[in-house]
């Protein structure tokens, strides 16, 4: 590869701008077509909107924001890492979520495979609609720009179990989804119920607390229901408790003795 | 019922609830362990002193080795307190409570003396007063009663509204008692239910659900006397015989009210209960809280204070000295006893005074092996260009 070959790549394929004479000139790439045109096409072309790629005989539309600068110096190598991260996006599963280490292997295989079908442009219809039904079923947004698809809900298949990983049936070997049981909402009375079958704190109780206060219920803030349903509650607490019977039962003389050492 | 599984949630239910017979057996096994020991003190301390007796009732003047021999066995035959007797003692302590409760200043509401009552009880349901005098623990019952019940009196104002009282006479026993109570400073008392019980009957009178019971009939005098007997004997009778340990404070009221006037309960009993609801399963119910009740009421019946009974003031007095006699001396002083216990559980058997002359020496010499902590004097140090 020759000086005037480099120079010549170097150039503009719309505008003719050469960095030789237009110092500082700045190229940009899609992630489409991988045409690449200086920053001043972009700007004429693509500040009204969506358009089509300058580049003579490509009729890829695109959007401003589709264009960026570019990372690696070899177009190939940079396509490909876009691809990767795309695939691996959304194949994101870590070896804790398989079965056994074959699993896993035999998942890093299958994107590697995804990955070099897209890079090689074999079977890309395919891949593509693999990868799309996977990203669907596990709620994966492809695109960040696309919002959600208005009633998109995961496609179920009939084949699948329910509580399998990976309803598109892609990836092979995942553990089964376990889903926690529901904790109840905490109840700090263990469970005991806080009605009261005895008695109830009537407003003629009350009343007649009122009626004749102690000094200490004339405090600011008092509540005399208070004071009645404690007054209740002591009344007939263990009222129908029988220790006689009760602690026969259980035998509670096998106390232990503090006594003196 | 609900309210019944709140009471057998209480510590009152789970630690101090007794039968009639397994009350008996541990008072029975607290008074022989006690006797016991009691002999194997006097023994100990007769053979670490033989010279001199300090079993003093045993007349011995001469320190010769036959009259020791002849002693050790007359001292092992010491003659301990039974468990009625034992009792007695409780209840004589019980009543110096009541006694101190009303003359301190502010007085100390009745509750709150009949708490410390029962802290007392319990106390000496696993201990027994030939180890603890009474008189060594009730003063701190009191305290610890008023500390837990929210009558709190500085410790210095206490012991000044008593008379030959030190503040760690009051103090040393704490944790002692608090021991003896398995540290449960609950005590559910039958007072507060009487309120509550009290204006249900009167509200229930007013609205004619008490049969001949009514406004008409003058219900609320009726119901008022009742309740003011009831409460007199909620803190006396109730405190000074075993209610406590025996029934719930539901049923002790109810129990309080039944000897007051009988036939009131019994209305007021069944009109409440067949309002809750009429099933065989209530009137089963009904049958054996009556004689429940009933049961209680008599043993609260049964107590006469000892104030208007010469004889058991006779009995009193028998007992104590008695007692004088067959006291275990290892726990004589009770604020020395209460010293040697924190000791020990601070550090073995070494005594502060001792652990700390230990340190200090063990520093000195690790002093004089290392020399001193900056290192040695600096005119020791060559070449340091002094001279």
């Amino acid at each position: 590869m020759d000086e005037e070959d480099s120079v010549g790549a170097n150039k503009c394929p719309v505008c003719g701008s050469d960095p030789r004479t237009h110092p500082g000139l700045r190229f940009k790439i899609n992630t489409k077509c991988y045409h690449r045109i200086c920053e001043g096409c972009v700007d004429r072309h693509f500040s009204s909107g969506k358009a089509e790629c300058p580049v003579g005989g490509c009729h890829v539309s695109l959007w401003k924001r589709e264009w960026r600068t570019q990372t690696f110096e070899d177009l190939k190598i940079e396509r490909e890492v876009e691809i990767r991260r795309r695939v691996t996006k959304i194949l994101d599963r870590r070896e804790e979520e398989f079965e056994t280490k074959r699993d896993y292997d035999d998942f890093l295989e299958l994107r590697e495979e995804l990955v070099m079908n897209l890079v090689f442009r074999t079977d890309v219809a395919a891949t593509n609609r693999k990868l799309k039904e996977y990203a669907q079923a596990n709620g994966i947004k492809t695109d960040p720009t696309d919002g959600p698809e208005p009633g998109a809900k995961a496609p179920r298949r009939k084949d699948m179990a329910p509580d399998a990983a990976d309803q598109s049936g892609l990836i092979k070997g995942l553990k089964r989804i376990v889903i926690p049981e529901a904790k109840a909402p905490y109840d700090p009375f263990m469970g005991m119920p806080r009605t009261r079958e005895y008695y109830e704190v009537k407003e003629s109780y009350i009343t007649r607390v009122r009626g004749k206060p102690a000094e200490a219920m004339l405090a600011g803030g008092y509540d005399f229901a208070q004071y009645m349903d404690e007054s209740l509650l002591r009344a007939f607490a263990g009222l129908g408790v029988f220790i006689e019977d009760e602690m026969s039962a259980r035998d509670n003389t096998a106390i232990p003795v503090p006594g003196p050492t | 019922m609900i309210e019944d599984d709140v009471y057998r949630a209480s510590s009152q239910y789970r630690y101090w609830s007794y039968t009639k017979e397994s009350l008996a057996r541990i008072r029975q096994n607290t008074n022989d362990l006690a006797s016991e020991r009691v002999r194997a003190a006097f023994h100990r301390a007769h053979t670490a002193h033989p010279a001199h007796s300090s079993n003093s009732h045993n007349a011995v003047s001469a320190g010769d080795a036959d009259a020791d021999a002849m002693e050790i066995d007359v001292d092992v035959d010491v003659e301990t307190l039974t468990v009625d007797e034992e009792l007695k003692i409780v209840e004589w302590g019980c009543s110096k409570i009541m006694e101190m409760g009303e003359a301190m200043n502010p007085r100390i509401p009745s509750h709150i003396v009949a708490t410390a009552i029962q802290y007392l009880r319990r106390f000496y349901l696993t201990n027994s007063p030939m180890t603890y005098h009474p008189k060594q623990i009730m003063t701190c019952a009191l305290y610890l009663a008023t500390k837990a019940d929210h009558f709190y009196i500085s410790l210095a104002k206490f012991v000044a509204e008593l008379a030959n009282l030190s503040e760690d006479d009051v103090k040393a026993p704490e944790f002692l008692l608090l021991q003896g109570l398995r540290f449960t400073l609950d005590v559910r008392h039958p007072m507060k239910g009487l309120a509550g019980g009290h204006i249900e009957m009167n509200v229930m009178a007013d609205e004619g659900r008490l049969g001949d019971i009514s406004k008409a009939t003058g219900s609320a005098k009726r119901i008022g006397t009742a309740a003011d007997h009831a409460k007199r004997l909620l803190a006396t009778a109730a405190q000074m015989t075993d209610a406590y340990f025996l029934y719930t404070p539901s049923q002790i009221w109810l129990a309080a009210m039944m000897v007051a006037d009988r036939e009131l309960v019994q209305i007021y009993l069944h009109n409440k209960l067949s309002e809750l609801s009429s099933n065989e399963a209530t009137t089963s119910l009904q049958q054996k809280l009556m004689s429940t009740i009933s049961a209680c009421a008599s043993l609260l019946e049964s107590y006469r204070s000892p104030k208007d009974d010469a004889s058991q003031r006779k009995e009193i007095k028998r007992i104590g000295k008695k007692l004088t006699v067959c006291q275990n001396p290892e726990k004589m002083d009770i604020v020395a006893v209460a010293r040697a216990k924190a000791a020990e559980k601070r550090g073995g058997k070494d005594s502060d005074v001792g652990k700390a002359l230990k340190k200090r020496k063990l520093e000195r010499d690790m002093m004089d092996k290392d020399g001193d902590v900056f290192g040695p004097d600096l005119r020791n140090v060559p070449g340091s260009g002094e001279d």
